[in-house]
């Protein structure tokens, strides 16, 4: 018995060599070749090739972007779209752009603005085409995708803040669901009256309300944009601002009907609001698919407006889904033919009824077939109106230099740092003259001046 | 006669010392895992309950069952209703189906054991009593572990898993053989021959390390695009058979410097050449830092997020890296696929880790380099 052991681990051990130098081989084969058969380059057999950046942000958003590329060749059978996908369309973009190999056709979303250098403008070529139309898009919406005069963008869609609330939970407090014209102060009435401790043990069980950091900037906007329309001035710290952001804080911190900061972080807030432990929640349009998995019944709002010195300010915040072309396309004609498809009724009408989006065309917005799907929110009409008042977020080049300067600022009022919190003045007089700054900076740049 | 007697406090010492040395290590593993413990928890868990119960570590469900079967059900409210015995607590249930995997009650730890008042749990109305939902006695009720195993299968199927699997592979295998066998080759010549200016290249080699990646991006980048490169394997793998990793040319340096050149000298007297010295005496010789300098390379190019992102521009090329942000978007996170499909990512890696612990530390020991 010892003497077979022996024998098979002296086999064994004569064997390594060829056992080990067997897998390296085999590794190098099956290595080499799935790297031959990724680069083998396509064949389009096409005229003209297309490359369009897409983001991967879900897999929704990926089939999204799939079935325009597929649905684009089906009726285009001399054009191939080059389908690039992305988790991080920004800085893919940057280091396309900077090594000179840029796409014809972008979608980037919010923040698109810190390209403008790059894309193309569209301006003459609507112009020429009878099918696109300024007004078969929301006006707000079509402003959004401008940057100073210049129209660098089609729109398709437009995400705007709406407040969620929980009808099994108004239904228990016996309060009435929110109105379309409901105010701040019937909505910090409602939020007190939703707060519940069930145990009484002093630890909040249930929120009223939960607005996240996300919408403090939009809360910035109630008395306009953050700088004059040409961007030359700041104007961040108005009366309005001061007296909105201070009912916001009494609402965490005095109120406490709303989780604080590090609560929400910590348990989540699309989660808080799907277990039911908040009753009203702040989000845009992404959140419907998620929220229409929930058991409880919920339907959506707009944003309230707030009276100050006897008028009504009222705003939300618009993320504006668009698609660019790139100034230095090879293809500027297709480019051109495939954005204005994408962003087209069909794509947008066909896209918003499969959830991926809120059109930002007028007709599909308002048609019976969107506002009534039978599916929830009962009235989806909150997020079409409220792109009568929404306010784009930073539409600046150097937008992302602004929420990055703003960004302790903002944290200093919401959470506070080392046991002190800004208080709404403080916080809006610091933000005045960093936004002044890089105002300046950028139009000093430009060669431009005040 | 002493040196035989061993104190009674001496002798204390020696059982608690190890005690307390292991107490302390046990406890201080217990906290490095506990992020892992968390992953795998939230990766068992229903769709939007991760975060939404504070940390809770076993995947709860509430169940109804009635002795002989168990359903997973949604706790709809609460009633007293008469019974034979006197009033008796009611639970209002609904079966769930395998996709509605929401409650309608945010039913605190230990709920079930406390008063029915302290629940909270809303009365049930007419309209709730529909043929899905109905009245069960409260003791039928219970919360139980029920792990969303499924959560597995379709975060590797979202993400495709086995594409970026494959392609995973082979950029980690050539990277990783790449680097070994240049990077030893360079530091045998750094190690073994006196040249002038030996320590002054060596030094500008080391310099290259303090150079942020994101300086020479955009150049790396022009370089591969004038080979057509973009869009393809070759550039997350192909720089590694070029020597450019100087972190492990300075490991296999080290590591060369602590052989002695007496075994150089008996190969040449065996008419051994200067490559053949290198790959028939050094190289064998070597095994510790190899497998250092693989498990470096292997963990690198198994998490680069950067290169693929940057190179890559069709999914059917995207590594796992560049997979796992399919489940984290601009606005959500869906956190059970992304912890699901984490945990599936990094097994290798800590499989690989543990399966070369004993090379890794000896590597690190021998080369020099203080872990």
């Amino acid at each position: 018995m010892i003497r077979r052991l022996e024998k098979i681990r002296r086999t064994v051990s004569a064997m390594g060599p060829v056992l080990f130098y067997g897998l390296l081989a085999a590794g190098f084969v099956l290595a080499g070749y799935q790297v031959w058969r990724t680069a083998r380059a396509e064949a389009p057999g096409r005229a003209i090739t297309l490359d369009f950046l897409w983001p991967t942000y879900t897999p929704q958003k990926v089939r999204y972007g799939e079935y325009l590329a597929q649905r684009y060749m089906e009726e285009h059978p001399d054009v191939y779209v080059n389908l690039i996908l992305t988790p991080d369309p920004y800085r893919k973009l940057q280091v396309m752009i900077a090594g000179r190999t840029t796409p014809d056709v972008v979608w980037m979303g919010v923040g698109w603005q810190q390209f403008a250098d790059a894309f193309l403008t569209l301006d003459e070529r609507v112009a020429a085409d009878p099918e696109v139309r300024a007004e078969n898009y929301f006006p707000r919406l079509w402003e959004s995708v401008q940057w100073r005069g210049n129209l660098l963008a089609l729109p398709s869609s437009g995400q705007v803040g709406v407040i969620y609330y929980n009808k099994d939970l108004f239904d228990e407090a016996g309060l009435e669901y929110p109105a379309d014209d409901w105010t701040w102060d019937d909505m910090q009435r409602m939020a007190r009256a939703l707060t519940r401790d069930f145990d009484g043990d002093g630890a909040v069980d249930q929120y009223g309300l939960q607005l996240g950091q996300v919408y403090l900037v939009p809360f910035l906007l109630y008395d306009g944009q953050i700088a004059d329309p040409e961007w030359r001035s700041a104007r961040v710290d108005t009366p309005v601002s001061r007296a909105l952001l201070d009912r916001y804080q009494a609402l965490i911190y005095e109120d406490k009907v709303m989780p604080t900061p590090t609560t929400s972080q910590e348990l989540g807030m699309l989660p808080m609001f799907e277990a039911g432990r908040v009753a009203m929640h702040a989000a845009s349009g992404y959140a419907i698919e998620s929220f229409r998995k929930v058991q409880f019944d919920w339907d959506v709002v707009r944003f309230p407006a707030f009276e100050f010195e006897g008028q009504r300010y009222q705003a939300t915040g618009l993320w504006e889904e668009e698609f660019s072309i790139l100034w230095d396309t090879d293809a500027p004609d297709a480019a051109w033919d495939f954005a204005r498809w994408c962003a087209g009724h069909e794509m947008v009408r066909w896209a918003a009824l499969n959830g991926h989006i809120v059109p930002g065309r007028v007709e599909v917005a308002l048609s019976d077939e969107y506002l009534h799907s039978g599916r929830r929110p009962a009235h989806m009409r909150s997020f079409t109106d409220s792109l009568a008042f929404a306010v784009p977020i930073y539409p600046h080049p150097w937008l992302k230099r602004i929420g990055i300067e703003f960004e302790p600022v903002l944290e200093r009022y919401h959470v506070g740092t080392e046991g002190r919190r800004s208080t709404a003045a403080e916080a809006l007089a610091e933000l005045q003259p960093i936004l002044q700054k890089i105002l300046d900076e950028y139009n000093s740049e430009h060669n431009e001046t005040r | 006669m002493t040196g035989h007697v061993t104190k009674p406090g001496r002798a204390l010492r020696r059982l608690l010392a190890p005690l307390a040395a292991h107490a302390i290590l046990i406890a201080a593993t217990a906290v490095m895992l506990l992020p892992l413990a968390w992953m795998v928890s939230t990766s068992l868990k229903q769709s939007g309950i991760g975060l939404s119960r504070g940390i809770e570590w076993l995947p709860w469900r509430d169940a109804w069952t009635n002795g002989k079967e168990t359903v997973d059900v949604m706790v709809l409210g609460a009633r007293v209703a008469p019974g034979d015995g006197g009033e008796a607590v009611e639970v209002g249930i609904k079966s769930l189906a395998s996709r509605r995997r929401f409650t309608t009650v945010y039913v605190p730890e230990g709920a079930f054991e406390a008063e029915i008042e302290a629940w909270r749990i809303r009365p049930l109305t007419g309209e709730d009593e529909t043929a899905e939902a109905r009245w069960a006695p409260f003791a039928s009720v219970r919360r139980r572990v029920a792990p969303e195993w499924g959560n597995y299968r379709e975060a590797l199927e979202k993400m495709r898993f086995w594409v970026c699997l494959a392609n995973t592979l082979a950029i980690t295998f050539l990277g990783t053989a790449g680097t070994i066998l240049s990077c030893s080759l360079v530091a045998y010549g750094f190690a073994r021959f006196r040249f002038p200016g030996n320590n002054v290249l060596f030094l500008v080699l080391l310099s290259s390390m303090m150079l942020p990646s994101v300086v020479t991006m955009i150049p790396v980048y022009l370089l591969f695009r004038e080979l057509h490169w973009i869009d393809t394997l070759l550039p997350l793998f192909a720089p590694a058979w070029f020597s450019v990793n100087a972190f492990a040319v300075f490991l296999f340096r080290q590591y060369y410097m602590t052989l002695p050149f007496d075994l150089d000298d008996a190969a040449q007297i065996d008419g051994c050449s200067a490559l053949g010295t290198y790959w028939r005496v050094l190289l064998p010789l070597s095994r510790p830092v190899m497998a250092t300098v693989g498990i470096f390379c292997f963990t690198h190019y198994w998490l680069d997020f950067m290169g693929p992102l940057i190179y890559l521009n069709t999914s059917e090329k995207f590594t796992l890296a560049l997979g796992l942000y399919t489940f984290k978007g601009a606005y959500t996170t869906q956190w059970h696929y992304l912890m699901a499909a984490t945990l599936a990512v990094s097994l290798p890696c800590i499989v690989l880790f543990f399966a070369g612990q004993r090379f890794f530390v000896r590597g690190v020991v021998m080369s020099g380099l203080k872990a």
